[in-house]
């Protein structure tokens, strides 16, 4: 190969090399021990870079939103059908499950103060560390801010919105990524802990005491007790209960995983939901498991 | 010509990389396009343009790909991009063998600087992935479009 040689002494390269390596220091320092999680140089690399990311998944998206919709037109009536189908379905399954939520008074502990979901589109993926975080094309321009939380479209909790949140993007911290964690329930047995990812598609319980049985299959919903996520709303099932001294360590698949993560939906209130000081723990929770669409999706006028 | 060609690669590699961002959960393939712009810039240009380029890569595969944490792989591919400007030009990369362990063991080692810190700093165990799995898919790519007639002839390669 061709290559350049320039007359530039070997000391000098390491003292440039050395400085260069001592800014990118100075920078990953700002954001660990000064606790900045918005840098001035996330804030100009996300304004630069994002809406040419945007700009090129939006062009993607109405490709291939044309060949859909124009070229494979073929079987359109019978998908509409059964569409109106399950809207139908759905529409009698949400009167029963307000019915159901009323006849306990469930709704007297969670007042949610619900204005609007606001629809995103995934842009970017970590490539590293697919289970890590997500970028999505709303930002600051759609009233975007951190701590917002983040389902998919069918209704499993995703994420919650962290910095960077620029103009036109922000990232989503997924529930698998090992920083963080949420407040969980075991549904049948009202087991509570705080459920941390590990950048894997197995999220796992810590520190929940061994005096009551969880079985595989166990339905996992939020608790509400970290403040950040609603309760009751569904996260995963348990895969798999190992027994420790004193504490069971029990691993849990989340339901998110199973679809691919295209379109999200952010819970755009200041405040999703106002919850006594002590969350209540009502004698029978709303069994999710049966129907998985949880109730903040549906009664949305209440 | 060449010149229009160079950057209808880097063009390609970019694009390429925010398709591949995007869709990485449904195609399963971990590549880092931009770490082959660093490779071809860091062989082919000065001290500079290499420091410039890899800072630059570095910072915007930061933004994407370092869990909130600026600076990590900016560091790693400064790294890189000197180490594989300083050695270019004492292995014969004329044998492809040394183009693709050149592109594979580098990104390799900067991807491990990258996990170090993410081990440390956000408790992020090490990813095979990122570590293997990633260098030996680019070290291939890269070394499919070294070796391609066309390519050879208009990116100035031997």
């Amino acid at each position: 190969m061709k290559t350049i040689t320039e007359n530039i002494s070997t000391e000098r390269k390491i003292v440039i090399v050395v400085t260069v390596l001592f800014l990118n220091l100075i920078l990953v320092s700002t954001g660990v021990v000064l606790q900045n999680d918005k840098t001035l140089f996330q804030s100009v690399v996300g304004f630069v870079v994002s809406p040419f990311q945007i700009g090129f998944q939006k062009s993607v998206d109405f490709i291939s939103h044309q060949f859909r919709h124009y070229l494979f037109l073929k079987n359109s009536f019978e998908r509409y059908y059964d569409l109106e189908k399950k809207y139908t379905e759905l529409i009698y399954q949400n009167y029963l499950l307000k019915k159901k939520i009323k006849d306990q008074d469930f709704l007297d502990s969670i007042k949610f103060k619900r204005t609007q979901f606001i629809k995103a589109d995934v842009i970017s993926i970590d490539v590293n560390f697919p289970l890590s975080s997500v970028f999505i094309d709303k930002g600051s321009k759609d009233k975007i801010k951190k701590d917002m939380i983040v389902l998919n479209n069918k209704g499993d909790i995703v994420g919650k919105i962290v910095e960077p949140i620029t103009f036109f993007s922000s990232r989503v911290r997924l529930i698998t990524c090992s920083v963080g964690g949420i407040g969980a329930y075991i549904e049948s047995d009202k087991l509570e802990g705080l459920l941390t990812g590990n950048n894997s598609n197995i999220c796992s319980f810590k520190y929940l005491i061994e005096n009551r049985m969880v079985t595989v299959g166990d339905m996992v919903i939020t608790s509400g007790t970290d403040r950040i996520f609603p309760p009751y709303i569904p996260i995963g099932r348990v895969v798999n209960v190992e027994q420790e001294t004193l504490t069971q360590k029990i691993d849990v698949e989340p339901f998110f995983l199973k679809n691919s993560l295209k379109q999200l939906i952010v819970i755009s209130n200041d405040q999703a939901f106002i919850i006594d000081d002590q969350p209540p723990i009502p004698e029978k929770l709303p069994m999710v498991s049966q129907n998985r669409t949880p109730h903040i999706l549906q009664d949305n006028n209440q | 010509m060449n010149r229009r060609f160079k950057v209808l690669i880097f063009l390609l590699l970019i694009i390429g990389q925010i398709i591949l961002q995007r869709y990485v959960q449904q195609l399963k393939i971990h590549l880092d396009l931009l770490y082959l712009i660093l490779v071809y810039i860091s062989v082919m240009s000065g001290f500079y343009k290499t420091l410039l380029t890899a800072s630059l890569i570095g910072l915007v595969t930061d933004y994407f790909c370092s869990a909130n944490l600026m600076g990590v792989f900016g560091f790693s591919r400064v790294i890189a991009g000197f180490i594989l400007n300083e050695v270019s030009h004492r292995i014969d990369l004329k044998n492809n063998i040394f183009v693709f362990l050149l592109i594979a063991v580098s990104l390799s080692f900067s991807n491990a600087i990258a996990n170090l810190f993410l081990y440390f700093i956000q408790g992020f165990s090490f990813n095979l992935d990122m570590l293997l799995y990633q260098p030996v898919l680019t070290g291939l790519l890269g070394l499919i479009i070294v070796t391609s007639s066309k390519a050879r002839m208009y990116l100035d390669v031997y």
